[in-house]
């Protein structure tokens, strides 16, 4: 579904991704675990056009979208629930979801605004309050709901979880887990390990600049102690293609 | 005397509503796209003398302004493509807006001259109508009414359609309009030509009242960056507001004081500049 | 030939063409001719505020139309002596700058452009409709010049010595600490703040001499033109000046003067030959805003910093750094509190960002901030340093209260700040950025008579902390072409020679490499025991090995707080990085 091909993306001089590749099959769900810092979002944004690579190609579904502008990246299915929720304030629930709205591409059941409602009922609740009105935990369904209108065929999540209370982290994993089911490909960028366990069936630990270190079952992770930030391998030094110098 | 009072607000209203044409576009796109504009004043100009050679070939106002908004539509297209090649530095936008200024001035003056000119009014709308025992020129209620209808149309558009929705999802977040799949160029520059058609038809609306003259785009220009200081950009109420205010204002202090000339307005808006410096419903960025 | 003495020489020939112009020339070109050194004296003071300050003033006019009226006015009482008139005109300039600019300067980019274009209207308006003081439309006659300014060639020699001065006051004004801090703010106007300069008044005090000059050049057009109109405040007039300056080179000494001469040149010889001349430089204005070499230029400029950046990369950073001072650390006894924060809240809009927040750092102390994204972490710093005010809790320095205190207020009293992008002055050298902090540290940056040149003190302080910092061999690199971890390294030279009390450091390893963190670490580590330090990190490696002790925030509050090791070990913070049991 997704090849992800050596890309480097900086970030006005620095140099954020040296050399990034991975894949994402279709109909599975890829965790990118790592601390802040490493290219999470850099990465997530360079996939989706916000940042393009600089060198490197990225194909999807069988087509190169490497350096092509977000809107034509998004049509072609792969959407993005950005970091941040970055909903529209001047919008209302409602219309969050309906300017989003896309035919789907393939032939899967698609997903409307009922839908939506059905897998977030509190955004039903709320359909014609102002979205910056919602608490941040309905934001992030918000944010969710509104790449789901696109009917995207991959979607990626980054740090969806982050800053919300646990309570509304639990009801967000059941709603992902939900998606996966429902045969939606999922690329997670996240910090926590427990979130991957639930939602993914690869996981990938990535270290400074775009190195991955583990990629496998989220079972053998390494023991990941993510306070102390990065594993035992990372900290003996053994960082892969990450220094430059 | 209530009768003069009453028709003289009457005449800051029709004026006002004026303004608001103007400014309606001006607001939108400045919202949408934060790119200086020199060029607004422009549409106004031969929007009228596009009306003018309209009529002239015998056709009615109607006619006359939708060629006058078509006629804009187009030009605004190019003005659209030629600030997109600039890119974003506002004194090449400034430079580029300026030259098309220079240029349109100079082949207007050639085209048809120095006089003052106006749009002629349909004689069905020449004449006064009666209101609660005086008489009030009829093209004057006639504008008020226009302006009203438009507004509402647009803020109807903004509010309840999903093309209102997108041009407020890209003023919101550009970058993340993209990452929803909209076509956040394509929604600037119809928020872009539909302004020029708005000032186009101002100018063929507004040409029988205001006139149209070599200056008259700087002038006009004028007041739309007035209103949309006052009003807040970006903002469709703040315009309505902002145009009426300037209007009711400018009008009645030319009365009152009318040795202070247009200052009362240029007033209003340093005053709000000093206490509410993003105007009445901008946002603080 | 050395670019300066290219430069000098194409000076020297270009005031000698000027000098000789009036021998050959008949009325019509001497017409010309003066009216291309009043418009270039007026292209010079718009370029004041709009290249060099990067304010866009397109009501300038209000500036030059003022100067001419004054001189107007006082000549309609009886002849007046030519020094009188110049004098009166850019005093009352002076003054009417200082009051508008309280109220402009509220504003910036395009509100800024609106606005000033709105006061050359209204002033306009003003002369326009005030009929018994300026005779309305028609105008104002009979400016008459002493016996021997009336020969043109006279008037058009005075003219040609006052522009060469000015322009030569400007040269000495760009090169004093003042304009590298008018540049500065115009370039990272946070930046310059947060290095203790008041961006406010720099921006004021160069609204104001422009003012002047122009002023200068609106009496110099009265004079020349003997007959003064409202036409004079119109924004053709402004707009023709941005036309001069950005057709001529903005924030270049001559391309002011460059583009007075084409354009007047272009008018004058133009309207002989075709009525169309406004066309052409219509079309000419059009040519140069879509500039179309530019795209030439980038690719080379592109290439070029690729490989700095390359060979930059390459070079390992120095580990020359005095270690000596780690070891000298021993545990403060005494608690000085330097900086707090005591029940800080914050939200936007309706998230609730940071709640109750209370933090103390000692002198001498290293204090780590950690916690998951979006805990708060950044929002507390810009509280501290002044960029954002809390909405209940105050924040104090050595005991005494700043809440209220701007950035840069609060840089004078000894905050320093590095920030997560680096913030730097790129398009200057290294050199020059360090400069700029040190002279805004002396309090000098708003000198305007000596040249940078010339503060031997600084100079030398500079040069020796490049040697320190192992910096020397980049010392004339535009900062913007340097690796990243090299303009990391010279964001905390800067912040460290202000000399402050605490320094905020903004996760000082974000975006750098394995080798560059290890050498980062290294020089946060080696920085003087005495400055107290609040480190913002995601780097464990980075957090445990430098600071003294750690504060976890999430969902904005503190969590936990202790030594490096009370922390690890506190199961309510691991909880918080790896979420609660789900």
């Amino acid at each position: 579904m997704l090849q992800v091909r050596n890309i480097h993306t900086y970030y006005d001089n620095a140099h954020i991704l040296h050399g990034v590749s991975f894949d994402v099959p279709r109909g599975s769900s890829v965790a990118i675990l790592g601390r802040n810092g490493v290219g999470k979002t850099t990465l997530a944004r360079s996939l989706v056009g916000f940042t393009p690579p600089a060198r490197g190609d990225v194909i999807f579904n069988g087509i190169r979208i490497s350096r092509r502008p977000s809107r034509e990246i998004v049509r072609r299915g792969l959407t993005i629930v950005p970091q941040g929720r970055r909903i529209f304030a001047s919008l209302t629930v409602e219309e969050n979801l309906r300017v989003a709205a896309r035919k789907p591409t393939e032939a899967s059941p698609e997903w409307t605004l009922g839908r939506i409602y059905e897998l977030f009922p509190r955004l039903a609740e709320r359909s014609k309050q102002w979205a910056n009105t919602l608490s941040g935990g309905e934001q992030q369904m918000l944010s969710i709901g509104r790449a789901l209108m696109i009917n995207p065929l991959l979607l990626i999540l980054d740090e969806p979880t982050e800053g919300l209370a646990p309570i509304v982290v639990n009801e967000l994993v059941r709603a992902i887990g939900e998606l996966r089911h429902a045969g939606v490909s999922l690329l997670l960028l996240e910090q926590r390990v427990e979130i991957a366990l639930r939602l993914a069936d690869t996981a990938i630990l990535m270290t400074s600049r775009g190195a991955f270190t583990f990629m496998g079952s989220p079972r053998d992770l390494p023991a990941y102690d993510s306070t102390v930030g990065g594993s035992a391998a990372e900290r003996t030094g053994s960082s892969g293609n990450g220094d430059a110098a | 005397m209530l009768d003069y009072w009453t028709s003289q607000l009457l005449n800051g209203l029709s004026f006002g509503m004026l303004l608001f044409f103007l400014a309606a576009g001006l607001t939108l796109t400045l919202g949408v796209m934060r790119v200086v504009n020199l060029t607004h004043g422009s549409f106004y100009l031969l929007g009228a003398y596009a009306a003018l050679e309209v009529i002239g070939q015998g056709s009615s106002l109607l006619v006359a302004s939708l060629g006058a908004a078509a006629a804009m539509a187009a030009l605004g297209a190019v003005v659209f493509g030629l600030l997109r090649l600039v890119g974003g530095d506002p004194l090449r936008q400034t430079l580029l807006t300026l030259g098309l200024v220079l240029i349109v001035d100079d082949l207007a003056l050639a085209r048809w001259g120095g006089s003052p000119m106006s749009v002629p009014k349909p004689s069905f709308l020449s004449g006064l109508v009666e209101i609660g025992g005086f008489a009030y020129p009829s093209y004057r209620l006639f504008i008020i009414g226009l302006g009203l209808l438009l507004a509402m149309t647009l803020g109807l558009l903004q509010r309840y359609t999903i093309f209102g929705a997108a041009v407020r999802a890209v003023a919101d977040d550009i970058e993340m309009a993209g990452g929803i799949g909209l076509h956040a160029p394509a929604i600037a520059m119809t928020t872009f030509v539909i302004g020029a058609a708005l000032a186009g038809v101002s100018g063929a609306v507004g040409g029988a009242v205001i006139g149209v003259y070599p200056g008259a785009d700087i002038q006009v220009l004028l007041l739309a960056l007035i209103i949309v200081i006052v009003g807040g950009m970006g903002s469709l109420a703040g315009s309505f507001v902002g145009a009426l205010s300037v209007g009711v204002v400018d009008t009645l202090g030319r009365v009152l004081l009318p040795q202070m000339g247009a200052s009362f307005m240029f007033l209003l808006m340093l005053l709000t500049l000093i206490l509410r410096p993003q105007g009445l419903f901008g946002r603080t960025e | 030939m050395t670019r300066r003495a290219s430069t000098l020489s194409g000076v020297i020939v270009a005031v000698a063409v000027a000098v000789v112009v009036p021998y050959f020339s008949s009325a019509y070109a001497l017409t010309i001719a003066t009216n291309v050194l009043v418009s270039a004296m007026f292209a010079v003071s718009l370029n004041l505020v709009l290249g060099y300050g990067g304010l866009p003033s397109l009501g300038h006019a209000a500036f030059f139309g003022t100067g001419a009226y004054v001189v107007a006015l006082l000549s309609q009482k009886g002849a007046v002596s030519f020094a009188l008139g110049i004098s009166a005109a850019v005093g009352t300039t002076l003054l009417l700058s200082l009051v508008l600019c309280r109220i402009l300067l509220r504003t910036r980019g395009l509100y800024f452009l609106m606005a000033t274009l709105a006061v050359g209207e209204i002033m306009r308006n003003v002369a326009e409709s005030w009929r018994s003081v300026t005779n309305g439309g028609d105008g104002l006659y009979g400016i008459k010049l002493p016996g021997w300014l009336a020969d043109g060639r006279n008037l058009y020699w005075s003219f040609l010595i006052a522009l060469i001065v000015i322009v030569a006051a400007v040269a000495v004004l760009m090169r004093s600490p003042f304009g590298y801090s008018l540049r500065a703010v115009r370039d990272n106007r946070s930046r310059t703040s947060v290095l203790g300069v008041d961006p406010l008044a720099v921006e004021m005090a160069a609204f104001a001499f422009s003012a002047a000059i122009a002023g200068l050049a609106g009496a110099m057009f009265a004079y020349a033109k003997a007959f003064v109109s409202p036409d004079v405040f119109s924004l053709g007039v402004s707009t023709d000046a941005v036309l001069m300056v950005v057709l001529g080179g903005p924030a270049t000494l001559l391309g002011p003067i460059a583009g007075a001469v084409v354009v007047q040149v272009v008018r004058g010889i133009g309207s002989i030959y075709t009525e169309h001349w406004l066309t052409i430089l219509g079309i000419l204005a059009c040519l140069v805003a879509l500039d179309p070499l530019r795209y030439l230029r980038r690719s080379s400029h592109m290439a070029k910093s690729e490989e700095t950046a390359a060979g930059a990369i390459g070079v390992p950073l120095p580990v020359s750094i005095p270690l000596a001072t780690t070891a000298a650390r021993a545990p403060s006894a005494s608690r000085i509190v330097v900086l707090e924060a005591r029940g800080v809240c914050k939200r936007f809009d309706s998230l609730r960002v940071l709640t109750d927040i209370s933090l103390s750092i000692a002198a001498g102390e290293r204090r780590g901030l950690i916690g998951p994204n979006g805990a708060g972490k950044t929002t507390l710093l810009n509280i501290l340093s002044g960029i954002i005010r809390p909405d209940s809790g105050r924040v104090h320095l050595d005991a005494r209260d700043i809440t209220t205190l701007t950035p840069f207020e609060r840089a004078r009293r000894g905050i320093g700040r590095t920030f997560q992008i680096a913030n730097l002055f790129d398009k200057n050298t290294v050199r020059e950025n360090i400069l700029v902090g040190l002279l805004a540290r002396d309090g000098q940056s708003l000198r305007v008579a000596r040249a940078v040149d010339a503060y031997d003190s600084v100079q030398d302080e500079v040069s020796r902390l490049l040697h320190e910092w192992g910096l020397r061999e980049w010392q004339d690199v535009p900062v913007g072409l340097l690796a990243y971890g090299r303009r990391r390294l010279v964001e905390i030279v800067l912040a460290v020679a202000q000399r402050p009390k605490v320094l905020l450091l903004d996760e000082p390893a974000a975006g750098l490499s394995g080798r560059e963190t290890k050498d980062i670490i290294h020089t946060v580590a080696a920085l003087d025991p005495q400055l107290s330090l609040l480190i913002v990190e995601h780097d464990m490696d980075l957090v445990f090995s430098v600071c003294d002790s750690i504060t976890v925030i999430a969902n904005g509050r503190v969590l936990s707080e202790g030594t490096g090791e009370t922390v690890r070990h506190d199961k309510r913070v691991t909880d918080a990085y790896l979420g609660v049991s789900l």
